[in-house]
């Protein structure tokens, strides 16, 4: 350590460290824009000008180290001058409205005119017209704002070893652009924002409508992590993968959830849909490589996994689906006593009896249910518990209503009374508890989301010759995901959107078939009924001897099990606690917000166990580090073709080169919060 | 560029041709310490770059050096390497030199040097030490990157000095001289007696004006400049003709294209002062103008990263101290006493000397000159862009440029031989 007095304030700092570096850690402004923390220094906009005692004129403090003994002045009027004059050059090529700018409010620029208070424009105007370049999906260049601070040059090539960016230097105009005129994607960019991120103006942008607006900035800039609903830092897995460390990457899949090998297979990967890789060439296969992790990673997260030791406590979970055992899972681990009541002779709730098990194999669910069993939870299966004041009078002291949305909705379509027709949930949890209605051989399904689809292929699976599937949604609008509807094709599903069943015929009291029309669209008008935009003259039968309807699932539970029912049977529980009005007793899951996903419904145990460690005295505090925090590296390189890298797809589950290849697709969106965030002026106190 | 090579009358040149490297022998018998005493050149280095080519346009010192003395050079090279410890070393070339390919292997037997020679496309950039090592790095020729200090550029001069043992310096003069040329003298020889001896003295004898020294970013040295010592670079002479306004800015607007534009008081301080100057070429200059300019020129010289942004003000600033009646001229009373800038100047046909041959006519771009053969030839004013073609076309002389005096001209076209003036 050094100590040098800045403006008489006494301040100590690291050798090496420049002077406005230690300057501004002592809370102390000097103006600057060409230098940035993570950046090394130019000097090239002479804003950071200091006088040093026993030095002739002024030097930039951004390139001058801090040295024992040295007298600082940060503050005179000849510095003054120099800073408004270098601002004033700045300006003078640059548009003088602020109010039309997109970085309006966050601008370092903006705030520096402020700071320095130049208002009159007594230099010549340097006419600067640059269109913008809004040609790539994800960077936007308007270098007509540039000041040519250099600053994502230095990002591009010192920072990330890049070198897509560069100083040009064109017609005796100095500007900053992409190397040899090529294209980002040409120039071999890797995509990882750095460039906005340090740009101190509106240069150079995320595309416009690029960042979701509904997300603080940070959230929005790492889509996939903010939009998880479990929060998994999505861009460290895929990173310690690509590393070759799976067992690293389990672990931090493990830091939020514990069923990292059923997600794997059967997440619904909003994260996917988030990435912004799918704006180039398409995005990065993250259920894959969850996959990936959970079958090549090893057992090293259980080392620092939290286990606090007894606190007498006893809570009730009803239900096991993914929301009953991820909250009976932390629970557990934050030393209650837990134990699940599931209805079912199996524990796994819709993990087991909705998704058909070759999508999810029961050996890898009954796995992970294990591990919850091993941090002491107990599973009680066929225990069906009649109502909520039944626990508590059991001498529980908290209870979760994880019951989820076991009955399937049979809709009053006319002819709907006779035999043959089979409904959604009844028939999937039947198949897959062994007992299956048995299906005839050509079958309708009736609905487009993903349990349809499930019900297709488990009907073609107990023998159905011919499956179809009919939904009033167009094809692009279906609600189940494109490789569900994709392997259904495979399969020999047929497909029809854009159709509405009339009318279920029948024959002797028996199916027979449907009575079909196109729609053009549809809407539901206030009472739920549904309003078609029919096709004239497009009525068809298909004939069918079996229809399962899979249009929609609602909570089994009715008012005797003593917990409010609002709209669809569910729960009503308070939006924050999840409490329901009986003391005690808390609801999560799809009991409480229909049937939603798997990654949902753990998100909501997740809070649950929160809510409830607090009702019992405990800090609610679930929230684990399991794997190293390790520094990632900033360096990214170059690779060729990376914007183009196709998204490697294997059903069978990646192998080691599979699953680096497909993580090295990776953008590391992260990396740009890494970038330290640049304070304006007046975040200083001695300014 | 052929140029005459003006060489001194006693002593070594650099321009004498050597072979089998008798100098760097030597130094290889010397001892390194003993060649770092001899050479001045002391610190460690790893890579040397020699800069065996001219940075300005219509400079050739360096071209001619390596025409003359590839060899002087690349040995020069040689010794400078064993000097500084150095095991590379760079040859930035712009024209191709057949002679190193045959010399480089028979240097290489003597000291073991790895040596690469690289074309590179001149700029005026490339003239700057860290620019040219940002060049040959594959990088744009921008100055003020990472100085790397264990690289050094050395310029054909220092090399074949080093290999001839020669005590002289290089100049280029070129302009208003008899006898443009590469002169080649002993310090202390006075810039006076290389214009009017060595250069024969003023091209037509006019008047001695100016010398601007070391190119767009030199000063300029007036007549009373004359007696002190000449030193190297080029040397641009101008005649009472001429306009030191009018040189400034083009040197500013040449500092403004050529720039690498990194650092914001070089890039757009010069940007700056080339508008000014214009403003100041066409009646447009501002009261605070001068003020500016001094403020500007003080911040380049102070906080440009490179010497090129230091001195990008030098010929503006030296112009104002040296002439100032010029620029004052120019500033306040709206004129250009040399006729030079055309904002200030008009061109006119003397009805006493035209003789209609309509030659005039024929280059205006503008058409703005009206006549006929055997008819005195009249300028539009008005339609006139001072382009100066028809002042150079005219055989008989009879275009004249004036300044606020103007010449009694007809109105419109009379007869040859008709003109009185009352």
């Amino acid at each position: 350590m050094v100590a040098l007095s800045i403006d008489g304030q006494t301040v100590e700092a690291e050798e090496g460290k420049s002077l406005l570096q230690a300057a501004l850690d002592a809370d102390i402004y000097i103006p600057h824009i060409c230098s940035h923390e993570n950046l090394d220094p130019v000097g090239a906009c002479r804003l950071c000008v200091v006088e040093i005692e026993g030095r002739e004129g002024a030097c930039t403090s951004c390139t001058t180290p801090v040295q024992e003994g040295m007298v600082v002045t940060t503050r005179s009027e000849k510095l003054k001058q120099m800073r408004r004059l270098s601002t004033e050059l700045m300006l003078s090529g640059h548009p003088s409205d602020c109010t039309g700018c997109p970085k309006f409010g966050a601008c370092e620029l903006q705030s520096l005119i402020q700071y320095l208070e130049v208002t009159d424009q007594r230099l010549r105007k340097r006419v600067n017209i640059v269109p913008s370049d809004t040609s790539n999906p994800l960077v936007m260049h308007d270098m007509g704002r540039c000041i040519l601070c250099g600053r994502c040059v230095r990002a591009c090539g010192e920072l990330r070893g890049v070198g897509a960016l560069t100083f040009i230097k064109k017609d005796g105009r100095t500007r900053i652009g992409v190397r040899d005129g090529l294209s980002l994607a040409e120039a071999d960019c890797r995509f990882c924002g750095s460039c906005i991120e340090v740009c101190p103006t509106g240069s150079i942008r995320d595309q416009e409508g690029l960042l979701d607006p509904n997300m603080n900035r940070k959230a929005a800039i790492v889509p996939c992590r903010s939009t998880c609903p479990a929060g998994i830092d999505i861009p460290r897995y895929v990173r310690l993968v690509r590393e070759g460390k799976p067992s690293e990457a389990l672990a931090v899949i493990r830091e939020k959830v514990p069923f990292p090998a059923a997600l794997g297979r059967i997440c619904d990967h909003l994260c996917e849909s988030a990435c912004r890789r799918s704006e180039l060439s398409d995005s990065i296969s993250i259920r894959a490589l969850k996959r990936y992790a959970a079958e090549h990673g090893d057992e090293s997260w259980k080392a620092a996994s939290r286990q606090l030791p007894p606190t007498g406590k006893k809570v009730a979970v009803v239900g096991s689906g993914p929301a009953g055992l991820t909250a009976a899972y932390y629970l557990a681990k934050q030393g209650h006593a837990v134990t699940v009541l599931e209805a079912l002779p199996e524990a796994g709730g819709m993990m087991r009896v909705g998704i058909p098990g070759y999508r999810l194999p029961v050996e890898v669910l009954n796995a992970e249910i294990d591990e919850i069993r091993k941090v002491g939870v107990e599973i009680r299966t066929s225990s069906k518990v009649a109502s909520a004041d039944q626990l508590l009078a059991e001498g529980y002291d908290a209870a979760l209503v994880t019951v989820g949305a076991h009955k399937g909705i049979k809709l009053p379509t006319p002819g709907s009374d006779q035999a043959g027709i089979l409904v959604n949930a009844e028939f999937l949890r039947l198949a897959a508890l062994g007992t299956p209605q048995p299906v005839g051989e050509r079958v309708v399904v009736m609905g487009g989301g993903n349990v349809a689809f499930d019900c297709a292929g488990v009907a073609r699976r107990l023998g159905a010759k011919e499956v179809h599937v009919i939904c009033l949604e167009a094809r692009d609008r279906m609600l189940a995901s494109p490789e569900e509807i994709v392997e259904a094709l495979e399969e020999g599903t047929r497909i029809h959107p854009s159709v509405n069943i009339n009318e279920i015929l029948g024959k002797d009291g028996r199916v027979s078939g449907v009575r079909c029309v196109s729609i053009r669209s549809f809407s539901f008008d206030a009472n739920g009924q549904a309003i078609l935009d029919v096709v004239p003259d497009s009525e068809c039968v298909i004939e069918a001897d079996t229809i399962i309807m899979a249009v929609g699932q609602r909570p089994d539970l009715t008012e005797d099990f003593g917990l409010p029912l609002g709209r669809g049977n569910r729960v009503t529980v308070d939006e924050i606690t999840l409490a329901t009005p009986k003391p005690g007793i808390f609801a999560a899951g799809d009991v409480v917000t229909g049937t939603k996903s798997v990654i949902a419904a753990i998100a909501a145990g997740r809070s649950a166990a929160a809510s409830i460690d607090r009702f019992l005295g405990g800090n609610g505090q679930i929230e684990e580090v399991l794997a190293p925090l390790s520094e990632p590296n900033p360096v990214l390189g170059t690779e060729a073709s990376f914007a183009a890298a196709p998204r490697c797809d294997c059903p069978e589950g990646y192998d080691d080169e599979k699953a680096h290849q497909e993580s090295s697709r990776c953008l590391q969106c992260d990396l740009r919060l890494r970038i330290t965030e640049q304070k304006f002026w007046s975040a200083y106190s001695h300014r | 560029m052929s140029l005459e090579i003006i060489t001194p009358s006693s002593g070594s040149t650099m321009f004498t041709e050597t072979q089998g490297f008798p100098a760097l022998r030597k130094a290889l018998s010397m001892g390194r310490e003993a060649l770092q005493a001899q050479t001045g050149l002391g610190t460690d280095k790893t890579c040397l770059i020699a800069r065996a080519f001219d940075a300005e346009s219509g400079a050739a010192i360096r071209s001619t050096l390596l025409a003359k003395t590839p060899l002087g050079i690349l040995e020069g090279l040689g010794i400078a390497a064993l000097a500084l410890g150095a095991t590379k070393a760079i040859l930035a070339l712009a024209t191709p030199t057949e002679a190193l390919n045959v010399a480089i292997p028979e240097l290489q037997k003597l000291l073991p040097l790895e040596i690469e020679v690289r074309m590179i496309q001149p700029s005026f950039m490339a003239g700057e030490d860290s620019a040219l090592a940002e060049l040959l790095k594959g990088k744009p020729a921008m100055a003020g990157g990472h100085e790397d200090a264990s690289t050094l550029v050395l310029d054909a001069e220092t090399l074949v000095r080093l290999a001839t043992g020669a005590q002289t310096i290089l100049l280029q003069v070129i302009g208003a001289v008899k006898q443009e040329a590469i002169v080649e003298i002993h310090a202390g020889t006075t810039l006076r007696q290389v214009i009017f001896e060595q250069c024969g003295g003023m091209k037509g004898d006019k008047g001695f004006k100016f010398a601007l020294a070391g190119g767009p970013t030199g000063a300029f040295i007036p007549e009373a400049g004359l007696d002190a010592p000449a030193s190297p670079g080029t040397i641009v002479v101008g005649d009472e003709s001429a306009c030191t306004v009018d040189m400034a800015q083009r040197c500013l607007a040449f500092t403004a294209q050529e720039a690498c534009g990194r650092c914001l008081l070089c890039r757009e301080g010069s940007y700056q002062l080339k508008e000014i100057l214009s403003d100041m070429a066409s009646g447009k200059t501002k009261a605070e103008d001068e003020a500016q300019i001094r403020e500007l020129a003080a911040a380049m010289a102070e906080g440009s990263l490179c010497p090129v942004g230091r001195r990008a003000a030098d010929p503006l600033l030296t112009g104002l101290q040296h002439f100032p009646e010029e620029f004052e001229a120019h500033m306040k009373r709206k004129r250009c006493p040399a006729l030079v800038c055309k904002k200030y100047v008009t061109f006119h046909i003397l009805g006493e000397t035209c003789t209609g041959c309509e030659k005039c006519l024929g280059v205006c771009p503008e058409e703005a000159i009206e006549g006929e053969e055997d008819y005195i030839h009249v300028i539009d004013a008005k339609a006139c862009t001072q382009c100066g073609l028809c002042f150079e076309i005219c055989p008989e002389g009879a275009i004249v440029k004036a300044g606020p005096l103007k010449p009694k001209t007809p109105k419109e076209p009379i007869p040859v031989g008709t003109w009185k003036k009352r």
